[in-house]
């Protein structure tokens, strides 16, 4: 199956030819691959080159080494952008205009002729129908991420490349922004996501990717990242005997929780009955794994 | 990378070789002249310039007359013309007119009077009485007591000039010579003046009184002021002589202008093209400023007519033509292009052909 | 093709916008006092008296379309310098703008050529300055064609002209605007080639003025290429007034004009298509 967006040793270098240093290294050999229908989230911390790479893949900025597929074709094919929809990161939207003559001039250089109607339910999906009559100029931050977020909807895309989808929205618009990309999913359409908030990540993507210093350096399965480490948390009734405990494998994790490192469920039930028979008395057991943030932290560590 | 990038540099080439291609075709220019020289519009002499200032004050040769008002220097043609009271003075300044292009083709086609044999033309016949119309006539005037002509008349042969007459003396540096008439009673009288003024009068009394003007022994009028001196042609017509010029049959203007135009005082400049100035005044300004209009639109209709009927030449001649309105007198301006004149006169001064032909 | 909905956007845009609601505000405001104030009297075809605002001007009685004459001569040098001025001044931001963070990655992620985004852009200032120069030429011709009966078409041909000479200025705004995105550097480069333009129609008096060297020589060189916008502005006049035009010459003006104005659209294409943004 041919995938959605596919980049194969992207390098990219900023010069500063005026000063005659060298330049930036914004992006080092990136090779990713997003399988179609897929939700893809791309983190990592400023200035690690993530904004680099969505300009590469989609012909805003120039690789000098590497190749970019975008749903197979060369992204510098106008026939190719038509089927995808972006939205970057800083937004320039015309204050004088009203969103629907906007959303109809986006249209038209999508080669799309929409109709009033059309328009409208955009508007609507993207809770923006009140304000239908105003003009730009007078929307909050959070109102323009929507707009632009409608006029990256346009056209049905089959591929769409987020850049902070939900910068400036509120708690609530975020939410319906999240079901709005995941209606979006469900139709299958591909969503490639760089945000800076990791839970709304976590919610939308399977996969993620990490990227840092211009490289990859975690890339997979959302649960996979975040399960290679899972533990137990468990909970004895007061009394219970530390010293027991902790040669049964339990570490004390504060207010007489304990943390069991174990593999498997023989694993977990082996290392219960020898608390139990040290006279400890279990309340409470619960599996818990790393957060995003965790996995993000960890990954920065180890590559410094 | 390269399937990333297109060819940019086709680009430059394009922009490099466009740049080319118009510096090609400016350098070309289809014959176009690079400033884009304009055909100056005609010169209209509207008043006294530097030039025609300094001929004046070069002509003021006399000592002061006897009335205080003229307490300057005199022009002797001017005091010729200055009979009191008089209605006309038309002065033309043959020497300028005659190095003007318009004079040029004048005398092309003077010497192309020759006969058929190329025998002598006009000019020859008078350069044989010891003047030469070309050379030493300066200017020629027309006054209400006869014309006056001004030069370097001291290599003329009075006696072959004027029929024989006997010349007398007259003022201090002045001659009469009285020609006789055809029924033999006494004719036009000429007043020489110091070899180089001229003036043909109906009768002794008029030619006496100008070398009495001239020489400042009697009071002169003032038809034609000094200040009024510029162009290559300029004059002053008033009162009767203006209703003289201007009959009550000679159009539908005729009547207006009679009633309404006292004194035309009138200036042309032939300098390249001919470019005409005159000025129309009168006492009530109402009639002159609907004379004015009136004159306006005969031309403007004069123009539209040409038009129609397909004479281009007469229509853009008429473009120049324009009524200047004003408080207590109105302009006429007309102008005719020396391409226009040049394109009139083309029959005139071809050499004849061996058989005398053009 | 998507050049043109590039334009028609820009052409949006710039209604909003006040210099241009300003500039037709002003010149309807104008044309409507010719309306109302102005007063002709024509008699037999001439045009006798002038009346503005009750007062009146001595004008020469002539006839009515000689005696226009001078005003369209008037109004096309007004358009020509007065339009390029004024485009200069407010055309300067339509090229940064289009390149500034945010809307240029927006439109560069769209099915839309880079080439086709400066080639819009140029069509809608062009559809801009064309507009208004005509605005101004038609009303004034209808509005002194009712009132006096002379009619012609001559001062719209001017006008035309008048934005074949702003488009050249523009296109090196464009391409200034692509290498350094900087509205008033992009204004001081339109400024720069007014003023080559003035000086290349006056290029054979000013080379007999200079000694021989490299400036002579680079002066050469240049107002060889720069378009002699002076005498463009030369022969508008001349075409608004009626007067004769040799064709030949004309058609090598527009002819240089337009050679500037494609060579420059290409040297801003070639920086553009290798930027990033």
């Amino acid at each position: 199956m041919t995938p959605a967006l596919e980049a194969t040793g992207l390098h990219k270098r900023y010069r500063r030819r005026l000063l005659g240093r060298a330049g930036t290294d914004a992006l080092s050999g990136v090779d990713l691959a997003v399988a179609p229908g897929t939700a893809f989230g791309l983190i990592g911390p400023n200035g690690a080159g993530k904004t680099t790479f969505i300009k590469c893949l989609l012909g805003i900025a120039w690789p000098d080494r590497g190749t970019v597929r975008l749903l197979g074709r060369s992204p510098q094919e106008p026939a190719v952008r038509a089927r995808v929809g972006y939205l970057p990161e800083r937004l320039h939207l015309p204050g004088a205009w009203r969103p629907p003559a906007f959303l109809r001039a986006v249209a038209r250089l999508k080669g799309l002729a929409p109709g009033a109607s059309e328009l409208r339910e955009m508007l609507a999906r993207v809770g923006l129908l009140d304000v239908a009559e105003r003009r730009i100029g007078g929307f909050s931050k959070g109102m323009r991420q929507r707009l632009a977020l409608a006029a990256a909807l346009l056209g049905r895309p089959e591929l769409l490349v987020l850049d902070e989808p939900t910068d400036g929205v509120d708690p609530l618009g975020r939410m319906e922004v999240r079901r709005l990309l995941e209606a979006e999913l469900a139709r299958g359409t591909t969503l490639f996501v760089n945000s800076h908030l990791l839970s709304e990540t976590e919610r939308l993507c399977q996969r993620i990717g990490i990227l840092s210093g211009g490289r990859l350096l975690r890339e997979g399965p959302l649960e996979a990242l975040c399960r290679a480490e899972a533990w137990w948390e468990v909970r004895f009734a007061p009394g219970a005997p530390a010293a027991a405990l902790v040669a049964a494998g339990f570490r004390p994790a504060g207010e007489g929780t304990f943390r069991l490192d174990a593999e498997d469920a023989a694993a977990v039930n082996a290392a219960l009955d020898r608390a139990r028979a040290a006279g400890a008395l279990l309340v409470g057991l619960a599996r818990a794994s790393r957060t995003l943030e965790d996995v993000l932290t960890d990954a920065l560590r180890s590559r410094a | 990378m390269p399937g990333l990038r297109r060819r940019p540099g086709l680009w430059l080439l394009a922009a490099l070789f466009l740049f080319g291609i118009g510096a090609l075709v400016a350098a070309r220019g289809c014959g176009a002249s690079e400033e884009g020289v304009r055909r100056p519009a005609p010169a209209l002499p509207r008043h006294l310039r530097p030039a025609e200032a300094r001929r004046m004050e070069q002509r003021q040769v006399l000592p002061p007359g006897p009335m205080p008002e003229r307490a300057r220097p005199r022009d002797p043609v001017l005091s010729a013309l200055a009979v009191p009271d008089a209605g006309t003075a038309v002065v033309f300044e043959a020497n300028a007119l005659r190095n003007s292009p318009l004079g040029q083709l004048l005398i092309a086609c003077l010497d192309a009077s020759r006969g058929p044999d190329g025998g002598a033309s006009a000019l020859d016949s008078i350069r044989e009485l010891g003047v030469d119309p070309l050379e030493d006539v300066d200017r020629v005037a027309i006054g209400d007591d006869g014309v006056v002509v001004s030069g370097n008349f001291s290599r003329a042969r009075w006696d072959q000039l004027f029929a024989g007459a006997i010349p007398t003396a007259y003022g201090t540096r002045g001659q009469l010579f009285a020609l006789p008439s055809a029924d033999g009673g006494s004719g036009p009288v000429v007043a020489a003046w110091s070899g180089q003024l001229l003036a043909v009068t109906p009768g002794e009394a008029a030619a006496r009184a100008t070398l009495d003007r001239i020489e400042g022994r009697l009071p002169a009028g003032q038809v034609l002021r000094d200040d009024q001196a510029y162009g290559d042609v300029y004059g002053v017509v008033k009162g009767e002589r203006l209703a003289a010029l201007v009959g009550p049959g000679d159009g539908p203007l005729a009547g207006p202008v009679l009633d309404a135009a006292k004194s035309v005082e009138f200036h042309l400049d032939a300098t390249r093209d001919v470019g005409l100035v005159a000025s129309v005044s009168g006492d009530d300004p109402e009639r002159l400023t609907d004379l004015g209009k009136a004159l306006g639109g005969a031309l403007s209709a004069a123009r539209a007519r040409a038009a129609a009927a397909g004479r281009t030449d007469e229509a853009q001649l008429l473009e120049f033509a324009r009524v200047v309105p004003g408080r207590e007198s109105f302009g006429l301006e007309m102008a005719v292009p020396y391409e226009v004149l040049q394109a009139r006169l083309a029959h005139c001064g071809r050499p004849p052909g061996p058989d005398g032909g053009r | 093709m998507r050049t043109w909905h590039v334009a028609a956007d820009l052409v949006r845009e710039a209604a909003a916008r006040r210099w241009f609601l300003g500039l037709a505000l002003a010149l309807t405001l104008l044309l409507l006092g010719l309306v109302g104030g102005l007063r002709l009297e024509v008699v037999d075809g001439a045009l006798a008296a002038t009346r503005l605002f009750g007062r009146s001007l001595f004008t020469p009685i002539r006839p009515a379309d000689v005696a226009l004459r001078p005003v369209f001569v008037a109004a096309s040098y007004l358009t020509f310098y007065g339009g390029m001025a004024f485009g200069l001044l407010a055309c300067s931001d339509f090229a940064p703008a289009l390149l500034s963070p945010g809307r240029i990655e927006q439109l560069l992620a769209l099915p839309v050529r880079r080439w086709e985004l400066l080639a819009g852009t140029f069509l809608g200032v062009l559809v801009l300055g064309v507009a208004g120069a005509l605005y101004g030429a038609v009303g004034l011709v209808v509005i002194l064609g009712f009132k006096t009966g002379a009619w012609t078409w001559h001062p719209l041909l001017a006008a035309l002209l008048a934005s074949v000479g702003f488009a050249t200025v523009y296109a090196g705004m464009l391409a200034a605007a692509v290498f350094v995105r900087s509205a008033p550097l992009s204004a001081a480069v339109g400024g720069l080639l007014l003023l080559s333009g003035i000086l290349a129609g006056n290029r054979r008096v000013l080379l007999a003025t200079m000694s021989e060297g490299a400036g002579r020589w680079l002066f050469a060189g240049w107002t060889r290429i720069m378009p002699p916008l002076s005498r463009l502005a030369d022969t508008a006049a001349d075409v608004a007034a009626g007067a004769a035009v040799v064709p030949a010459e004309l058609g090598t003006l527009v002819s240089e004009c337009v050679l500037f104005s494609a060579g420059a659209l290409a040297l801003a294409v070639w920086r553009f298509e290798q930027r990033d943004f």
